[in-house]
C-alpha cells in the first residue's frame, strides 16, 4: 500500500488533550479511517501547533481525502513518499 | 444465526438501536448496520432488540442463505411468510420484482405502527437482495421503519458487491453499529456461571462470544486452538445415532425443516431429542438449526467425501418428494451438486438460472449456468451451445466481459458445427459488443463484419437487424454519424417489420446518437423519446442503454443539468435491476461530470466505484481513470500521471476519438499545471486535426484551449465550443460568464486567471481555494503578486470551519461545556444565562445531533466534529 505525507494547517492551532477524551478522539479518527483502509501511522506537529505532517498508509490519495473529510480535518497537500533509512548503509 | 444464552456488554448498542427506532416511529425511517466477525453476537443482539420491542413494533425478519448459489430474494421470501397476506400473495402470483419491492415499501410506509425490518447475513446475499437493500435504503427516510442490516465483515473484499450496496445508502439515515469481542471481565463472569476456570480463554477466543460459550459447554480441559476444534470435540461425544442425524443436518445450510429432516433421516430421526438435548442444535418454529453457522460448517467440512455425497443425495430425494417449487430450485441444485448427481444438476440448474435472472439476480443466474456447464460434458452440442449462450448473456449484463467472450466463443463454435447459421450470427453480434467493452475495437469490428456476412446469407431475421444495429453502434463510437445512420435506419425498419421492440429501441438510440454527433438538435428529443418508450415497454436493457447514451452525450456536450438528472436516475434504475454493466458505465460518466462541475469528492467516489473493482471492463477502467487523473492533477495530488498514462495506453488500444480527446486534454492540463505550457500544447496538437475533422466543437475546444495557452496556433474560433471560442479571442470575461452558466466553477476561475482584472482574479482565487485546487491557486497567487496586488489571501481560509450539525456558536459553547461533564447549573453560571436557557440549548443540540442523551451528544461530537470541540477547549 502506498505511503503518503499529508500536510495540514490549523489556523487556530491543534490540541488533543493528553487524557481519556484525547484518546477517544484519536480512536474515533482511527475507526473512521478503517472504513476506507486508511492507516494513520504517525504525525509531527509544529511547535505552534498550527501545522501537522502526517504519515498515512492508504490505497489512494482520494481515500486520504475521504477520511479527512469524514474527520473534519483540513488537507493542504498530499505527497507520496518512501522510507529512506540512514542506517541502512551501515 | 442462533440465539446466545447470555447477552453481555451490548447495552450501548441496544440503546442506540432503540434511539433509531424512536426516530422511525416519528416518521423518519432509519437504517442500522450491525457487523462484526462470525460468532460475535449479531443475531443475539438483534434478537434481543426485537424481543424488547415485540409489543410496540411489527417485526419482519429475513436471512440470506449460505447455499453455493443463494436463492434469489431469500430474505424477502422469509419476510413475506411472516407478513402473510398481501406480500406472499403477490410473490406466489409471480408479480414483477418492482411490484414486490413496492408492496413492501408501501407496507413500511404505513404509519399505523412502526416496523423493524431485519435482513441478516448480507455477506451471503444474492444480487436481487442487494438491490432490495438499495431500493429500501433510498426510501428508508420516508417510512416509519428501522431497517437492520447485518453481515460478517471478515473476508469482505473491496470488490464484494455488498460494499458497493452499503456505500450507496443515504448517509444521513445510516447508523453503524460494529460489534467487538467481550472484555476479559465478561468472559470471566460467563466462566463463573458455567463453574469453569477461564484462564487463557479471553486471549484464545479474543472475547468472541460464540467461541467462549462453545468452549465453556465442552467439558474438555484446556482451550481448543480454534472454534472448529471446540465444535468437533463436542460432536464427537454424541451417541452414534444422534451423531448421524447431526451430520445429516450439517449438509443443509442455515436451517432444516423438521419434516424434511424426518424424510431424509428415516429411522435415525428417533435420535432428535438426544441431539437437541446436547445443545448443538436447537428447535425453533418447526425447523432445527445449529447454534451457529460456524458449528454447521465445522461438522460439514469434517465429513469424508463419500459420506457427504450420500447425505446430500438423501436430502435431495426428500426435497424432491415435496415438489419442485421455483423458490426451492437453488436448494435443489445445491444438493444435486453435493450429491454429484449430474443428471439432476443439468435438469435443475438451467431452470434455477432462469428463475434467478427473471428476479434480476444475474450473478446467481450465471453461477447456476456455470454449474450446469461443469456437468455438461455428455450433453448433445445443441444443449451445450444454449447453456453457453445463456451464460454469455448474464456475463454481459454483469460486466464480466472476458468470461462472456469465452462462453460466447464456445457457443459460436458449437452452432457452426451444428450448422445453425442464424444462431452463429447472433453469437457474433454479442462477441462484437463484448469485445468493444474490453476496448478491443478491431476485434469488435471483425466480429461484426462476420455477423453481417452470416446474417445476410439468410432470410432477413432478428440476427440481421441486430447485426446492422451493432454496425451502427460501432460507427457511432467511432464518431462517424454519416456511416452510422443508414445502418441504424435499415436495422430500425427490419426490427419494426419483425415486431422486435428490443432491437427497435436499440436502433432508435443509435439513430438519435448519430444525429446529435452531427449537430442535429432534434437528436436530443429522439433520445428522450426512445428512453420513454423503453421504460414504457419494460425493456430493461434498452432503457439502461438509453440512460447511458443520453447521459454520456449530455456530459460530452456539457449539458450538465440534463446529464446530472439522467445519470442519477439511470444509475438508480439500473442498480435496482442489477444491470451492472450500465451502472458501471454511468458511474464513469458521472465521475467526469462531477469533475467538470466542481463536485470533486463525489467524482472521486464515482471513479473509485469502478477502479476498486479489479475485474471491470477495460473501457470502464479507461473512462474512470481519465477524470480521476484530471482530478488528481487539479488537486495537486500524487498519482495523476500514472492514472493518465494507463488511460492513454487503453485509449490507444480502443483507438476511438471520444476516448482519446479527454485523455489527451487531461494530460495537457496536467503539464500546464506543472508549468509546461508548450508541452501541453504539443500534446494537444497531436490530435487536433482529427478532432476538427470529426466536427465536434467540444472535442476541438478541449484541445484548442491548451494549444492557445501554450502559445500555439489554435484552430478557428468558430470550430470551438462557445466559451473556448471567446477565450481564444481574448474575451475572458465572456468565457468566464459562459462557464459559470454551464456550472463549471474551475474553468470559470481559469478564464479569469487569463484576464487582466485583479478584482475578478481575487474572486477566482477564492473559488479555487474552495475547490482545493492547489496548483491553479498557486499559479494565480503568483500572477496576482506579479501584478502588484498586496492583500492576497494566504490560503484556504479555514474552509472547513462550518459546523457539520449546523450548531449556533452558543450551542457549540454549551456542547463544549457538556463534554467537560458540567451540569446545567454550572453551565449557566459559566455562560451567564439561566439554567432554563441552558436546558433549551441542550435539547436543541440533542435534536440537531439526532441523539437522545448528553453522553451520546458528547460522543458524537468527539467522533465527528472533533476539531471544533478541541479548539474551543484550548481557548
Amino acid at each position: 500500500m502506498p505511503r503518503y505525507l499529508v500536510e495540514r494547517t490549523f489556523p487556530e492551532g491543534l490540541s488533543i488533550p493528553m487524557d481519556a477524551s484525547g484518546e477517544k478522539t484519536c480512536l474515533a479518527v482511527v475507526a473512521n479511517n478503517g472504513e476506507d483502509g486508511v492507516t494513520w501511522v504517525q504525525s509531527y506537529v509544529t511547535e505552534d501547533k498550527r501545522k501537522t505532517f502526517c504519515i498515512y498508509d492508504a490505497p489512494s490519495p482520494e481515500a486520504v481525502r475521504r477520511t479527512a473529510a469524514r474527520n473534519k480535518l483540513p488537507v493542504d497537500r498530499i505527497t507520496q513518499v518512501r522510507v529512506l533509512d540512514p542506517y541502512f548503509y551501515r | 444465526m442462533a440465539a446466545a444464552i447470555e447477552l453481555l456488554e451490548r447495552d450501548t448498542q441496544l440503546c442506540e438501536l432503540t434511539g433509531l427506532l424512536e426516530s422511525a416511529r416519528s416518521g423518519e425511517g432509519r437504517i442500522a448496520l450491525v457487523y462484526g466477525e462470525a460468532g460475535i453476537g449479531k443475531t443475539a443482539l438483534v434478537t434481543q432488540f426485537a424481543r424488547l420491542h415485540a409489543r410496540d413494533a411489527r417485526l419482519f425478519w429475513g436471512a440470506c442463505d449460505p447455499l453455493s448459489t443463494p436463492r434469489p430474494l431469500a430474505p424477502l421470501l422469509d419476510i413475506a411468510w411472516t407478513e402473510g397476506g398481501q406480500l406472499a400473495g403477490r410473490i406466489t402470483a409471480g408479480a414483477s420484482r418492482e411490484a414486490i419491492f413496492q408492496a413492501l415499501f408501501e407496507e413500511l410506509r404505513s404509519p399505523k405502527r412502526s416496523a423493524i425490518v431485519v435482513i441478516e447475513d448480507l455477506h451471503w446475499a444474492d444480487d436481487a437482495t442487494l438491490d432490495l437493500v438499495k431500493f429500501l435504503g433510498r426510501r428508508a427516510q420516508r417510512t416509519s421503519a428501522l431497517l437492520v442490516l447485518s453481515w460478517r465483515d471478515e473476508g469482505i473484499r473491496a470488490d464484494h458487491p455488498l460494499r458497493a450496496s452499503i456505500s450507496e445508502l443515504p448517509g444521513q439515515v445510516v447508523a453503524r453499529i460494529p460489534l467487538r469481542g467481550l472484555s476479559p471481565a465478561a468472559v470471566q463472569s460467563l466462566g463463573a456461571r458455567a463453574h469453569r476456570g477461564t484462564e487463557g480463554l479471553h486471549a484464545a477466543t479474543n472475547g468472541n462470544p460464540f467461541f467462549v460459550t462453545e468452549v465453556l459447554a465442552s467439558d474438555e480441559p484446556g482451550v481448543p486452538a480454534t472454534v472448529r476444534d471446540a465444535v468437533l470435540v463436542r460432536a464427537a461425544r454424541l451417541p452414534p445415532l444422534a451423531r448421524d442425524l447431526c451430520e445429516l443436518a450439517s449438509v443443509v445450510p442455515s436451517r432444516v425443516e423438521l419434516s424434511l429432516l424426518e424424510a431424509a433421516a428415516g429411522p435415525t430421526f428417533a435420535a432428535l431429542d438426544e441431539l437437541l438435548a446436547s445443545g448443538i442444535l436447537s428447535l425453533d418454529d418447526g425447523a432445527v438449526a445449529f447454534r451457529h453457522e460456524l458449528a454447521r460448517r465445522a461438522i460439514e467440512d469434517a465429513l469424508p467425501p463419500l459420506r457427504s455425497r450420500e447425505l446430500h443425495a438423501r436430502v435431495l430425494t426428500a426435497l424432491r418428494a415435496r415438489g419442485e417449487d421455483p423458490a426451492q430450485l437453488a436448494r435443489l441444485v445445491h444438493h444435486a451438486a453435493g450429491a454429484g448427481d449430474s443428471a439432476s444438476v443439468l435438469r435443475l440448474a438451467p431452470s434455477a438460472a432462469e428463475h434467478a435472472s427473471r428476479l434480476g439476480a444475474h450473478r446467481e443466474a450465471e453461477a447456476h449456468l456455470s454449474m450446469a456447464l461443469r456437468h455438461a460434458a455428455d450433453l448433445p452440442p445443441r444443449r451445450r451451445a444454449e447453456l453457453h449462450q445463456a451464460r454469455a448473456c448474464e456475463c454481459y449484463l454483469t460486466d464480466r466481459m472476458q468470461e462472456g467472450i469465452d462462453s460466447c466463443s464456445a457457443a459460436r463454435a458449437l452452432w457452426a458445427r451444428i450448422g445453425d447459421r442464424a444462431r452463429e450470427a447472433s453469437c457474433l453480434c454479442w462477441l462484437s459488443r463484448m469485445a468493444w467493452y474490453t476496448a478491443r475495437t478491431e476485434d469488435a469490428q471483425r466480429y461484426c463484419e462476420l455477423a453481417i456476412e452470416a446474417a445476410e446469407a439468410l432470410a432477413p431475421g432478428p440476427e440481421l437487424a441486430m447485426a446492422w444495429v451493432t454496425r451502427a453502434g460501432l460507427y457511432v463510437s467511432a464518431n462517424d454519424g454519416p456511416a452510422a445512420t443508414p445502418f441504424a435506419e435499415k436495422g430500425l425498419r427490419l426490427a419494426r417489420a419483425l415486431g422486435n421492440h428490443e432491437i427497435e429501441a436499440h436502433a432508435l438510440n443509435m439513430l438519435a446518437t448519430a444525429s446529435i454527433q452531427l449537430g442535429d438538435e432534434r437528436g436530443w428529443a429522439l433520445l428522450e423519446e426512445s428512453l420513454r418508450l423503453s421504460l414504457e415497454h419494460g425493456l430493461q436493457d434498452a432503457a439502461g442503454r438509453a440512460y447511458a447514451n443520453l447521459g454520456s452525450l449530455a456530459v460530452e456536450e456539457r449539458r450538465h443539468e440534463l446529464a446530472a438528472r439522467v445519470l442519477d436516475e439511470g444509475i438508480a434504475y439500473a442498480a435496482e435491476r442489477d444491470l451492472r454493466t450500465r451502472v458501471m458505465c454511468m458511474h464513469c460518466w458521472r465521475a467526469r461530470l462531477r469533475t467538470e462541475t466542481g463536485r470533486w469528492a463525489e467524482a472521486a467516489d464515482d471513479a473509485a466505484r469502478i477502479l476498486d473493482n479489479p475485474g471491470c471492463s477495460a473501457l470502464f477502467r479507461l473512462t474512470a481513470l481519465t477524470p480521476l487523473g484530471l482530478l488528481r492533477a487539479r488537486r495537486g495530488d500524487p498519482g495523476a500521471r500514472e492514472a493518465l498514462d494507463e488511460a492513454l495506453a487503453l485509449a490507444r488500444q480502443s483507438g476511438e476519438l471520444e476516448r482519446m480527446v479527454p485523455v489527451l486534454a487531461a494530460r495537457g492540463e496536467l503539464l500546464w499545471l506543472c508549468g509546461d505550457a508548450p508541452g501541453a500544447a504539443a500534446e494537444a496538437s497531436t490530435l487536433i486535426e482529427k478532432a476538427r475533422k470529426a466536427r465536434r466543437p467540444w472535442y476541438v475546444a478541449d484541445l484548442a484551449v491548451l494549444i492557445w495557452r501554450g502559445g500555439g496556433e489554435p484552430p478557428p474560433p468558430d470550430e470551438c465550443a462557445r466559451p473556448v471560442a471567446l477565450q481564444i479571442q481574448g474575451d475572458w470575461r465572456g468565457a468566464a460568464a459562459k462557464y459559470e452558466r454551464l456550472g463549471c466553477p474551475y474553468q470559470a476561475a481559469l478564464a479569469c486567471y487569463e484576464g487582466d482584472d485583479p478584482e475578478a482574479m481575487l474572486a477566482a482565487l477564492e473559488a479555487l481555494d474552495k475547490l482545493e485546487a492547489r496548483p491553479a491557486a498557486a499559479r494565480l497567487r503568483r500572477r496576482l503578486s506579479e501584478l502588484g496586488v498586496r492583500a492576497i489571501p494566504r490560503g484556504p481560509r479555514a474552509a472547513r470551519r462550518e459546523h457539520p450539525f449546523d450548531l449556533t456558536s452558543r450551542e457549540q459553547e454549551v456542547l463544549n461545556a457538556l463534554s467537560l461533564g458540567l451540569s446545567n447549573g454550572e453551565i449557566a453560571a459559566r455562560l451567564f444565562v439561566s439554567p432554563k436557557t441552558v436546558d433549551h440549548h441542550v435539547s436543541a443540540i440533542l435534536n440537531k445531533l439526532g441523539v437522545r442523551s448528553r453522553g451520546a451528544a458528547v460522543a458524537k461530537a468527539q467522533g465527528t466534529a472533533l476539531l471544533e470541540t478541541q479548539e474551543a477547549r484550548t481557548k
